[in-house]
């Protein structure tokens, strides 16, 4: 067991807006959190990541990180998990980049603030992006320069490098076309796969998560309205809410229903 | 969206592509908002209205309303202040507390005709610029670029050298400097809301520009306008007080704070009350049209002010 | 990169005629005798002539304006009325000690207004927060000719604590005399390497500096508030805060940089304000400079040294709107495409 979340609720004030009694991840699975906007799972990520206190979210309940509880970790304890442990992508890829700095040198800077040496560093950028098909050159563009499906797989070989546990990937592929959509997916099929890494991956759209989930969680205003594995989830839900959900995905239904 | 159904739902269930939204989250909490809220607007709101209030009820609560004007009173020079006089007198003798009531009669005139002239003028070619586009945008544009890059306030100083001094031509001075801002503004907002089409309807309703402009752009346009109005009744202020206080502005029997300041400045190691109320007027009117934008822009414009 | 420099330098070049050509229109199309707009109104016949002869303004106004702009070219701004000298040497005798002072209370402001405002930011929503921003709103809500005053009778008539008139302590004069190299006594004293004279006018520039500073403290406070919170809503934030990057790093390696440009942009726009809220400060402080000429110039209605003051101060805003525009080039990058 590499993420165990128990009875996590996010509150902002009195209003809670996220509540999962339960979430299970092993090493090497990925969870899929489906739910459309609002439905809380975005700010369970951000809570998963420690970053609700930025907005003035408070967190309750346990996030079991590899035998490590993150919830009562102060600000400098974060860090360490952060970016080594665990790390986020994001929807607006190129948004999600410093737009004042080329990629190689945000690059650099990550590799460097989690310790790997100088020697070291370049070998490792390079092998990451080889891993998500990215030229090298990349490093000298700055993120205007790139498309959002380079700067989504660099987000990835980025992550990749740090060679974290478990990584939250929020709405990756959102802002994508549809065939970049899938090249993401592939990377991230792929780091999966290389690393042995955990995915929360996180959409509202459960055809894209149900090429990818082992297990699915569904979410609706704030609550989890069903878990389990993708195939049942699927093709057996107990629920009208996912039910829906997944009539609304004409690929899902002209596919597997 | 309780009972959704496929046949409803085609293609897919409404995604928010901005993801969770970030934005609105102060509405989730509303301890959150009301922190971040600071009460500035209605301190400002209510400074500013006891200085319009007091200017416009000046002859009824000043005890000397003839000291606004040119009254010399010998027996009562350079006197500090007292219960009889608030303030102190001035060099003549006049009450400076009652003349620094009138003289918010005179500061607001001021930023009112200001405000009036420099709003008309610079929405009138502002909105042109940014309706009409092509070369009538490029040549409005690049004449307001010159008058930008004027010092307002040296523009004022060189016009009111040249007419001479009095509090209306201080005012039509610096409206001739203040026009360009509300052009540029007026000018951005009328483009946005021609390329957002919110007048495509009317112009297939068969609406010609003129009626286009008053009926769809005017109205979107002023929000922003509004807000530059509060904020720059401030910088009007400041500005009016320098040109008189250099001179340039309103003469002597008139009450105005920077011409009194001037008035008591080679006396003011002695008679500090002459510069110090005076000044004070300026710096809370000033301060009170600042607050009053500032919440202003806040309040009408989350994404800057509360996030 | 290089075609947005050329196509800036362009545009600036054609606000610069602009400017030329508005000054012109200021001073012959406003109503009444072109003469005597130009000479002052308390001009006597013989200067009125003396002007007519001089700009031959007997004859049409085109032939007037080609006049007057090849004049400019030239660097003929005319004669000063109260100096007698020619208007373009008395403003090359007395813009460097202003562009000085100016430039100190700037770089003070800056000092003094971007930390200022990133306190803001962080304490986004608290009382810190608060605390920042009326002080912020105090400083550009204060009248500078007042505060000069102000600071003048509280820390020279009353404490006798700093000095307030002129450059320096010209008694120094006899000690150790001051060799001029730019005319400007603080450089001066610097570059001659005259200790006693620099001490003293660093004592001089205190309370100028201050009373220039004030607008632009709370003005670059309030954008550098507002501009980082803008970024640290941002997504890019997130990510690195996501990366493990410590909250020093994401302020001021990764938030601040975006923040820039729009803090640049308002230095421009304050160095002009501060330029001309510097004639009330010199003239206030007795400070040898473009102020203290200005304020003769207004009070004497001398008009050619009233345009050409104009006119160099406009100039030198479009140059400093020129260089901001080419360093945001190189600090965003978005810019330049």
């Amino acid at each position: 067991m590499i993420l165990d979340v128990r009875d996590l609720r996010v509150a902002y004030g009195k209003q809670v807006v996220a509540h999962v009694p339960e979430l299970r991840l092993e090493a090497g699975q990925v969870l899929g959190i489906a739910g459309e906007s609002g439905s809380g799972k975005s700010q369970t990520a951000l809570a998963l990541m420690g970053l609700t206190r930025y907005s003035g979210g408070v967190v309750s309940g346990s996030i079991v990180l590899d035998g490590r509880d993150l919830t009562v970790l102060t600000h400098r304890q974060w860090r360490e998990v952060r970016g080594r442990e665990i790390a986020m992508i994001l929807q607006s890829p190129r948004a999600a980049l410093n737009p004042t700095m080329k990629l190689g040198s945000l690059f650099e800077r990550t590799l460097k603030l989690h310790g790997v040496a100088r020697a070291d560093r370049r070998q490792r950028m390079e092998q990451s992006l080889s891993e998500v098909i990215l030229d090298s050159a990349i490093l000298d563009r700055y993120p205007h320069e790139v498309s959002g499906g380079q700067a989504q797989r660099f987000a990835i070989a980025l992550v990749a490098a740090l060679r974290v546990k478990v990584l939250i990937a929020d709405e990756p592929t959102s802002a994508l076309d549809v065939t970049v959509q899938s090249e993401v997916i592939e990377v991230l099929r792929g780091l999966r796969e290389r690393h042995n890494t955990s995915i929360v991956f996180i959409s509202h759209d459960l055809a894209v998560l149900s090429e990818l989930a082992d297990h699915l969680m569904v979410m609706r205003n704030g609550s989890v309205v069903e878990q389990g594995a993708t195939e049942a989830v699927i093709h057996d839900s107990q629920q009208d809410y996912t039910r829906d959900l997944i009539a609304a995905v004409p690929s899902i239904r002209g596919r597997a229903l | 969206m309780t009972h959704l159904t496929g046949t409803e739902l085609e293609p897919a269930p409404t995604p928010d592509l901005q993801g969770e939204p970030r934005r609105r989250r102060p509405a989730l909490w509303p301890g959150w908002s009301v922190a971040t809220r600071f009460p500035l607007l209605d301190v400002g709101l209510v400074l500013a209205a006891v200085i319009v209030i007091a200017g416009i009820l000046a002859p009824w609560i000043t005890p000397y309303p003839e000291d606004a004007g040119a009254a010399v009173h010998p027996e009562s020079v350079l006197q500090a202040p007292s219960s009889a006089h608030w303030f102190g007198t001035d060099i003549v003798g006049r009450d400076i507390y009652t003349r620094v009531v009138f003289g918010a009669r005179v500061s607001l005139g001021i930023v009112v005709v200001v405000l009036i002239v420099s709003a008309l003028v610079g929405l009138t070619i502002g909105l042109a610029a940014g309706f009409f586009g092509g070369w009538v945008d490029a040549v409005l544009m690049r004449i307001t670029d010159v008058f930008l890059a004027f010092p307002a306030m040296l523009l004022a100083v060189a016009l009111a050298a040249v007419l001479s001094p009095s509090a209306f031509h201080a005012a039509l001075a610096i409206a001739f400097t203040w026009w360009p801002w509300y052009a540029r503004l007026a000018r951005g907002q009328a483009a946005t809301i021609r390329r957002q089409g919110y007048s495509d309807a009317a112009r297939v309703l068969g609406a010609g520009p003129v009626r286009q402009l008053v009926r769809h752009v005017l109205p979107n346009a002023s929000t922003a306008v509004f807000v530059q109005m509060s904020l720059d009744a401030a910088g009007i202020i400041l500005t009016a007080a320098t040109l008189s206080y250099l001179g340039l502005g309103a003469q002597d029997p008139t009450p105005e704070w920077g011409l009194m300041v001037a008035q008591g400045q080679s006396l003011a190691t002695t008679a500090w009350w002459m510069i110090t109320f005076p000044g004070l007027a300026i710096l809370v009117t000033a301060v009170a049209f600042n607050f009053v934008g500032d919440g202003l822009q806040s309040a009408l414009d989350p994404k800057r002010g509360q996030r | 990169m290089t075609r947005y420099i050329a196509s800036r330098v362009l545009q600036a070049l054609g606000v610069v005629v602009g400017v030329v050509i508005l000054t012109f229109v200021i001073a012959r199309l406003i109503p009444g005798d072109a003469a005597v707009a130009y000479a002052g109104r308390r001009a006597t016949p013989e200067q009125l002539a003396a002007v007519r002869e001089q700009f031959g303004l007997d004859g049409p106004v085109w032939q007037q304006f080609v006049t007057y702009v090849s004049g400019v070219a030239r660097g003929d701004l005319g004669i000063s009325l109260h100096t007698k000298e020619p208007v373009l040497s008395d403003l090359l005798r007395v813009f460097p000690t202003t562009l000085v002072l100016v430039a100190i209370a700037l770089l003070f402001a800056a000092i003094i207004g971007i930390p200022l405002g990133i306190i803001a930011a962080r304490s986004h929503g608290r009382i810190g927060d608060l605390i920042t921003k009326v002080i912020a709103i105090l400083m550009v809500s204060m009248p500078v000719f007042w505060l000069a005053i102000l600071l003048q009778i509280i820390f020279f008539s009353r404490l006798g604590w700093l000095p307030a008139a002129s450059a320096y302590d010209t008694k120094l004069d006899a000690t150790s005399p001051l060799y001029t190299v730019i005319g400007v006594p603080v450089v001066d004293a610097l570059l001659t390497g005259n200790w006693v004279i620099f001490r003293s006018t660093l004592q001089h520039l205190i309370l100028p500096v201050i009373a220039i500073a004030a607008y632009p403290i709370g003005a670059v406070a309030m954008v550098t508030r507002g501009s980082l919170l803008e970024n640290l809503g941002d997504e890019h934030v997130r990510m690195v805060r996501a990366l493990g990057f410590s909250e020093r790093s994401v302020f001021g390696r990764f938030a601040l940089r975006p923040s820039l440009n729009p803090i640049l942009a308002l230095l421009a726009l304050v160095f002009a304000y501060a330029l001309t809220n510097s004639f009330i400060v010199e003239s206030v402080f007795n400070w040898p400079g473009l102020g203290s000429y200005a304020v003769k110039s207004i009070q004497t209605l001398d008009v050619p040294a009233i345009l050409g003051v104009t006119l160099i101060v406009a100039v030198m805003y479009v140059l400093l709107n020129l260089v901001v525009d080419l360093v945001q080039a190189v600090i965003d990058p978005r810019v330049r495409s």
